[in-house]
């Protein structure tokens, strides 16, 4: 607590670094701005300090960093996806496996150079996805449309398999909506679709872009007990997330899947 | 990322160096994020991890050593006319380079990246009451240097 005399220059000079970084009690810095008003030499060794506080702010802020520090950085952070896919990826995954521990262990990386950011914000913003969705299952509504859409999509499935959950998820603005379907025999799969941003492509979120899928560019990664694919259509992003590690039988899925998604679901989103 | 190096940079003087801790910061982040609690900040958690490193580094390096001055003045200088005069010409970096490392650490917390005194001390393993007294002295010696480099340059 700081004791403080309105009349007293050696205790407000005492207080003014705090002051400035607003470290003080109402009651003290009320009792300063009282001294700095009938107090001229106190009010310019304030003014003073500000100035040199601002100035050290300005002039270590503007130091420059190294040309292509943030390239080595990122190749120092290899074998990692963007932020955006990887929130997909970790999303998914860890409903797919109930546990948010799987998708805090994947090896992460970034295309982008403040990723460690970004991936706070996905992390923050899927644990709540998580929680909710144990609770909650479809515990957003979705259209009697909408919802007999995706059954459509999931006749193309091999295997029975219905819709357990739906919600929405936000990562950086940016509106997820996430499906996860079961099967009769356990099996789980997530569709998570994402509207493209102006210019965005899947070649800038996802490093490479192999393969394809009915003439569609994909991107699939296989991780631990999880396989995620993505591709794009005109307005949408999409990422499919099975437990299944065999890309090849994802790719199947894929293909089986991919001209329903497109055919339908996008039109309604 | 770019306040972490200019941290590190800050702390060790020699860009490679800190290009390096930086590099070692993120890597760390990336396998440590379980310990990360969402909702807070996530750069003032970066900075710990920094500080963490480069203190685990400045204890296999025995030629670093802490160098607690013996008497910084508390006298309160009145000098309000100089700092707006010296500013101008005055290499505040050079100034702030020129502090021991525990004291420049913390000065560039406080008043170059401007986190509050509990992040500090979150930041830095430290009571409130240490980064509070520590900030004090860092700042009067800073003050005290700055002038006194404006003094030498006027008389050289």
């Amino acid at each position: 607590m700081e004791s403080f005399r309105p009349r007293d220059c050696k205790n407000a000079l005492q207080l003014l670094d705090d002051f400035i970084a607003d470290e003080l009690s109402v009651e003290s810095n009320r009792a300063l701005l009282m001294h700095f008003e009938a107090c001229e030499s106190c009010r310019r060794e304030k003014e003073a300090r500000e100035l040199l506080r601002g100035e050290v702010q300005r002039r270590w802020q503007a130091q420059p960093v190294p040309r292509g520090m943030e390239d080595r950085l990122r190749q120092s952070l290899e074998s990692r996806q963007s932020p955006r896919w990887h929130f997909a990826a970790g999303l998914a995954a860890a409903v797919i496996l109930g546990a948010v521990a799987l998708f805090l262990a994947l090896p992460f990386g970034s295309n982008s150079g403040v990723a460690v950011d970004h991936y706070f914000h996905a992390i923050e913003d899927h644990l709540r996805c998580d929680k909710a969705d144990e609770r909650h299952a479809l515990q957003t509504p979705i259209s009697e449309e909408h919802r007999q859409q995706m059954e459509l999509v999931l006749q193309d499935l091999p295997g029975k398999f219905h819709l357990h959950a739906a919600h929405l998820c936000k990562f950086e603005e940016v509106r997820f909506v996430h499906y996860r379907f079961k099967g009769s025999h356990g099996q789980s799969l997530s569709l998570i679709l994402e509207a493209r941003g102006q210019d965005e492509r899947l070649a800038e979120l996802a490093k490479s872009v192999r393969s394809k899928v009915e003439g569609v560019p994909v991107k699939v990664i296989t991780r631990e007990e999880t396989s995620l694919l993505a591709f794009e259509s005109d307005q949408h992003f999409v990422y499919l997330v099975l437990g299944d590690t065999d890309r090849e039988r994802t790719l199947n899925i894929a293909r089986n899947l991919l001209p329903s998604i497109k055919d339908s679901l996008f039109r309604n989103l | 990322m770019n306040a972490i190096y200019r941290a590190a940079l800050g702390m060790l003087r020699e860009p490679a160096a800190a290009e390096d801790l930086l590099q070692e910061t993120y890597r760390e982040a990336w396998t440590s994020f379980h310990r990360y609690q969402p909702g807070t900040d996530c750069k003032a958690w970066l900075f710990r991890i920094l500080f963490r490193l480069r203190s685990k580094q400045r204890r296999q390096e025995s030629r670093f050593e802490w160098v607690e001055l013996d008497e910084v003045s508390q006298e309160l200088l009145s000098s309000a006319d100089e700092p707006i005069r010296l500013l101008d010409r005055q290499d505040i970096i050079k100034t702030l380079e020129s502090l021991p490392e525990h004291y420049r650490n913390i000065l560039i917390l406080a008043d170059a990246e401007q986190f509050s005194y509990a992040e500090i001390a979150s930041i830095l393993d430290l009571p409130k009451g240490t980064v509070m007294s520590r900030l004090n002295r860092a700042r009067s010696l800073f003050r005290q240097r700055f002038l006194n480099e404006g003094d030498s340059s006027k008389s050289a």
